[in-house]
């Protein structure tokens, strides 16, 4: 019987995304919903990796149906429900093994054989708002026995920790694990504990409803009995779904003995499955699940991939003699109280105006005079100028004083300016970023993913992925005004990982002289790293310096129009590049065939028992010793082990 | 001797192979032969000239057909080849060891020679907004300079 299920996401209920879909698997549906929460950055549910619920309701026809996911790992439930009736899957985590206990059905006692036809639409308890989910009808308790009288009834589900899977043994058992109400908020399921459902009907979980096995389909059991049957007192329905699943929602305590003392006026929600529809069930849903409880307690789960947490490798030792010690020590930002600004010198900050005023004052005959009292050339009085891409009153107010006339010498000018005094706070905290796995496997780091980072005034830096991954590196400036010089300092937290040097002070011109001294400095920044010329001059090899100079001709030619990612960049052409840092990643794009795995297997490195495994494996120089063989027959079995089979 | 004789819908490196009886035959060595590698006659019987697995309960071993030859007088010789997967499958299975590539377990941090990458590269820039430097925004007003001068 195809049916509809449309579900939504409703985390913003105002542009809530719907879904539809024809007869999906449940593990499509999760898919789907996970899918679309990675993608937008706010729950990430990784089938069994995570716990969680999703809820959705399933609808049949064109009577329609909402959904949403609910309340993963911590959420609040209530938030994420719009009106309606839900059903909930619950997904377990993936270091569970559920032990599903079943009891087969055998001669129930139904003293109403009165079943209700769902697919009579005019029927006088029909309501059009219900699904209509089943043509398969039956219309007596002799045929409905007929029908189930073998099928199961799971009467619990126990959780064990799976985390050890492979040394489980009748000795080293499983221990049992009880959901904690981190699993549910929603009112039903609140610190409820599996291994604690004693009986199989009743008010044991929640809505007068009773069921072990309840969380987990009972998406599809609201599907065919809704809210509203319960308020037929004197009818038994029996409904089948597609999966020839029985559900049958008795009314009273004389319709079943084994109902007790029943909260909600006496009625009870009984579910009755056969095996393989159980079987499927829990497949689709991905429950890890054995109805033996000695294969829950002792035995290695087949197929059942061991829990590993995130970053933590197993089966890894080291070498035996480290200390083992990983503590961090916290690097410590320093923060001089006396700096080279305004020692000898004195600093000001001024403006473009104020040094227009100076300019002119610089060549007035009284400066001239006065200034050849104390130096021998007047520009000897001004040490330098530089210009910085920021506002030093803004940035620093307390270490920058009022605006004075300038003096040079003993020599007090026309020209304003604001004297820096020797505390002035260098440092510019230039953001942060959390660099994230695109893949999550080898392939985000190196030699396949490169990671550079563009650093404002110095240029673009290579990172070594494995170093910033899964961190967040926070950029810090050193800026020494009196210079001009930076350093980039790259943290991950109290940890210095990298610091880079560049140069942010423009040198302006206030001289030829001084204009002269600023082309020089030009020059030697271009050429750093030209240490073949001073090489050569110095073994007088002039084969060396005339290459050196023309490939550093070529070199500074170059750089007239691209990024130096080695090298200083010169520092009026910066003002024109970007003034933020940004991350630069060279991500590889995998060719994967679809088949790849089958094929090849992916590595691995883990012991296991083989019988744990499916599917390709290769075994790392196999111990037969316990194989009675020939030799022959032995080397065979190794050297297939090594080369690959295929476990059915 | 008996001989089952199976159809193998299994590739030949599967342990717990399917297998599909034919028939169950009577079978003579024909010569002095190694239990690797048998060689053995049997009467003629059409099922076995389409199987490729059979199973000799006096070896206890499991082999592959890797021919049959149509003898005359209505006999068959069939060389076989032990299958050591599907004979040993319980011990192997029992085995511990170290499981270098798995289909389903597996740890994608650790480097694949396998893996293969485009000759293209994808290229993601993430900016990191700070705003400490605004030259764009810089006026004939701003104290953006730095004058030293010698101290008088």
């Amino acid at each position: 019987m195809a049916y509809t299920v449309t579900y939504s996401d409703v985390k913003d209920k105002s542009n809530a995304k719907k879904y539809t879909a024809q007869n999906p698997s449940i593990a499509s549906i999760i898919k789907q919903l996970n899918d679309f929460y990675s993608a937008n950055g706010e729950i990430k549910l990784e089938g069994m990796t995570n716990q969680g619920l999703v809820c959705c309701k399933f609808s049949t026809g064109s009577s329609g149906g909402k959904a949403g996911l609910a309340n993963i790992g911590t959420g609040i439930a209530s938030e994420y429900y719009p009106t309606g009736y839900y059903a909930n899957i619950e997904i377990g985590t993936s270091k569970l093994i559920a032990h599903v206990k079943v009891t087969q059905v055998k001669n129930i006692t139904i003293s109403t054989p009165f079943i209700y036809p769902l697919v009579n639409k005019t029927g006088a308890n029909w309501n059009s708002n219900y699904p209509y989910f089943s043509d398969t009808v039956v219309y007596s308790l002799a045929a409905w026995r007929a029908a189930h009288d073998t099928d199961y009834i799971v009467t619990g589900i126990d959780f064990y920790d799976n985390t050890n899977d492979t040394s489980i043994s009748v000795t080293n058992q499983r221990t049992k694990f009880t959901p904690s109400n981190l699993i549910y908020n929603y009112d039903v399921y609140q610190n409820m504990s599996f291994s604690s459902v004693s009986r199989i009907d009743g008010n044991m979980i929640g809505d007068g409803q009773g069921d072990a096995l309840y969380p987990l389909y009972r998406n599809f059991i609201e599907s065919i009995v809704n809210n509203g049957f319960q308020d037929s007192p004197s009818v038994c329905q029996v409904f089948i779904n597609s999966l020839q699943t029985g559900a049958c929602l008795y009314a009273g305590d004389a319709v079943n003995t084994s109902c007790g003392a029943l909260a909600n006026n006496g009625q009870c929600l009984k579910t009755f499955i056969s095996l393989n529809a159980l079987t499927f069930w829990l497949n689709s849903i991905g429950l890890p699940f054995t109805y033996s409880v000695t294969e829950a307690t002792s035995k290695p789960t087949t197929g059942f991939t061991d829990f590993v947490p995130s970053g933590q490798p197993s089966d890894t030792t080291g070498g035996g003699s480290g200390t083992g010690n990983n503590m961090n020590d916290d690097i410590i930002q320093n923060s001089p109280s006396i700096t080279p600004v305004s020692s000898f010198n004195k600093c000001y900050a001024m403006t473009q105006y104020e040094l227009g005023i100076l300019s002119t004052y610089l060549w007035t005959s009284t400066f001239l005079t006065d200034i050849k009292l104390l130096f021998n050339n007047p520009a000897e009085g001004i040490i330098s100028c530089k210009m910085f891409p920021f506002s030093l009153t803004a940035h620093d107010s307390n270490h920058v004083g009022a605006s004075e006339a300038l003096k040079i010498g003993n020599v007090t000018t026309t020209a304003m300016g604001c004297p820096i005094s020797s505390g002035y706070n260098a440092y510019f905290s230039m953001g942060s970023i959390t660099i994230d796995e695109y893949y999550g496997s080898a392939m985000d780091y190196a030699p396949y993913t490169t990671i550079q980072i563009y650093l404002p005034y110095i240029g673009i830096k290579d990172l070594d992925p494995a170093e910033v991954m899964n961190r967040t590196i926070s950029i810090t400036y050193i800026v020494d005004i009196s210079t001009g010089a930076i350093i980039a300092e790259l943290w991950n937290g109290t940890q210095l990982l990298y610091t880079f040097e560049g140069r942010m002070g423009i040198d302006i011109p206030i001289s030829s002289t001084n204009a002269a001294q600023f082309a020089t400095s030009m020059a030697l920044t271009a050429l750093s790293g030209a240490s073949g010329i001073i090489a050569g001059v110095a073994a007088e090899n002039p084969l060396i310096v005339a290459g050196s100079v023309l490939s550093t001709a070529k070199s500074v030619a170059g750089n007239q129009f691209h990024i130096n990612k080695a090298g200083i960049n010169s520092p009026s052409a910066v003002l024109y590049m970007p003034q933020n840092p940004y991350i630069i990643f060279g991500r590889p794009i995998q060719s994967l065939a679809s088949t790849f795995g089958a094929t090849h297997g992916f590595p691995c490195n883990v012991s296991k028992q083989l019988s744990t495994l499916t599917g390709y494996t290769e075994i790392e120089s196999p111990i037969l010793n316990s194989i009675s063989a020939t030799k022959d027959e032995l080397e065979q079995i190794k050297n297939l082990l090594e080369t690959g089979v295929i476990f059915a | 001797m008996p001989i089952t004789i199976y159809n193998n819908a299994s590739d030949k490196k599967v342990i717990g192979k399917t297998l599909t009886q034919v028939s169950v035959e009577s079978y003579i060595l024909l010569d002095d032969c190694s239990i690797i590698n048998p060689q053995l006659t049997m009467k003629y019987a059409s099922g076995v000239l389409t199987a490729n697995y059979a199973y000799i309960a006096e070896f206890n071993r499991y082999y592959f057909i890797d021919n049959v030859t149509v003898l005359k007088a209505s006999r068959l010789k069939l060389d076989l080849s032990i299958d050591v997967l599907e004979t040993y499958k319980t011990q192997i299975k029992a085995l511990t060891c170290i499981v270098k590539r798995n289909a389903n377990v597996f740890n994608k941090y650790l480097d694949d020679p396998y893996f293969q990458s485009s000759a293209k590269k994808q290229i993601q820039t993430k900016s990191i907004a700070s705003g400490q430097f605004y030259p764009n925004s810089l006026s004939d007003a701003t104290p953006c300079f730095v004058l030293t001068i010698a101290k008088g």
